[in-house]
């Protein structure tokens, strides 16, 4: 079955329709929620919400091709992401600049394995792993993330700056094993 | 178009993780029962909600209908004690509990027709009433 017959029949509020989705992307949405939200409970409960959300309001979406589902998906756990942090937890932003623009080594990421990537990201405090997953991988610019986490762009930068900062130091320190 | 190549590695081989994800330790039945478990809470909540605001609902149109319904009680109350029998040997005072005046009727009283009000809604507590009254 196509993925345009299945939001057709999802949108008809079939059962088996849903579940086909939902074995599709629930994994890769998983492995997304886990980059903002560490705790796997708390990751799934937040895809469960986002899952909720979709389906509830798949009447809006519009399939447009391959990547729709995904990308659409994609923003929803996003933002299911940031409620669940706003609500559970303080995190707190450094607003200062930080001078410093660091580049990371092309060449050690290119080698290096995506899961110890993600592991390497999933060890960056709370507030750098949170702007450098907006603005390196879901690819939103620095107003956007100011607006999304109520600080100035110059803040967002600056995490950024010293995520990837963080990111070099573990690679220096040979903690990550390629 | 962002210009740092290492950037767009780790875009690149994380966006594809995440598409073909396929972590055996994840039980995507177990989730997905979860999910309708969820969504049925949801929806028993909301049928809850529903109910407790359509029994306020009910409660206010009483409260409501009982605001409305008193002040036209008082009036008529009031209309009434102006027309207050001057013959007091066979005066009856009564109050009234309907202002339905096509169920009123003055044929029992004396003198007829010297104050309208249902026979049936009559509370009458003057104990020389005539006997045409009582014998009805």
């Amino acid at each position: 079955m196509s993925e345009a017959s299945i939001i057709a029949n999802c949108k008809k509020g079939d059962r088996i329709a849903q579940k086909t989705l939902f074995d599709a992307y629930a994994k890769g949405m998983l492995l997304l929620c886990r980059r903002y939200v560490r705790d796997k409970e708390d990751a799934e409960e937040v895809l469960l919400n986002g899952f909720q959300k979709f389906f509830a309001t798949i009447e809006r979406f519009e399939y447009s091709g391959d990547n729709s589902i995904g990308g659409w998906l994609k923003k929803i756990m996003v933002n299911e992401c940031f409620m669940f942090l706003r609500k559970n937890r303080n995190i707190t932003f450094v607003e200062e600049e930080f001078a410093e623009n660091i580049t990371l080594d092309e060449e050690v990421f290119e080698k290096m394995n995506a899961g110890i990537i993600l592991q390497l990201i999933n060890a960056l405090p709370d507030g750098y792993r949170m702007v450098f997953n907006l603005y390196v991988i879901e690819g939103y610019n620095h107003r956007e993330i100011a607006t999304l986490l109520n600080i100035s762009e110059g803040g967002s930068k600056s995490q950024l700056n010293r995520a990837k900062a963080f990111l070099q130091k573990r690679l220096v320190n040979k903690q990550i094993v390629l | 178009m962002r210009t740092d190549r290492a950037e767009e590695i780790i875009r690149q081989k994380i966006t594809a993780l995440e598409t073909t994800e396929d972590d055996t330790s994840v039980d995507t039945g177990k989730l997905w029962e979860a999910l309708h478990r969820q969504s049925n809470k949801n929806i028993s909540r909301k049928k809850q909600f529903a109910f407790y605001w359509a029994a306020a609902a009910i409660v206010l149109i009483i409260i409501a209908i009982g605001f409305l319904l008193l002040p036209a009680q008082v009036n008529y109350n009031d209309t009434l004690a102006t027309t207050e029998p001057t013959d007091t040997s066979a005066a009856i005072f009564c109050t009234i509990e309907t202002t339905n005046e096509e169920a009123f009727s003055s044929e029992y009283l004396d003198p007829p027709g010297m104050y309208a009000m249902p026979a049936d809604a009559m509370i009458c507590y003057n104990t020389n009433i005539p006997d045409t009254i009582l014998s009805d």
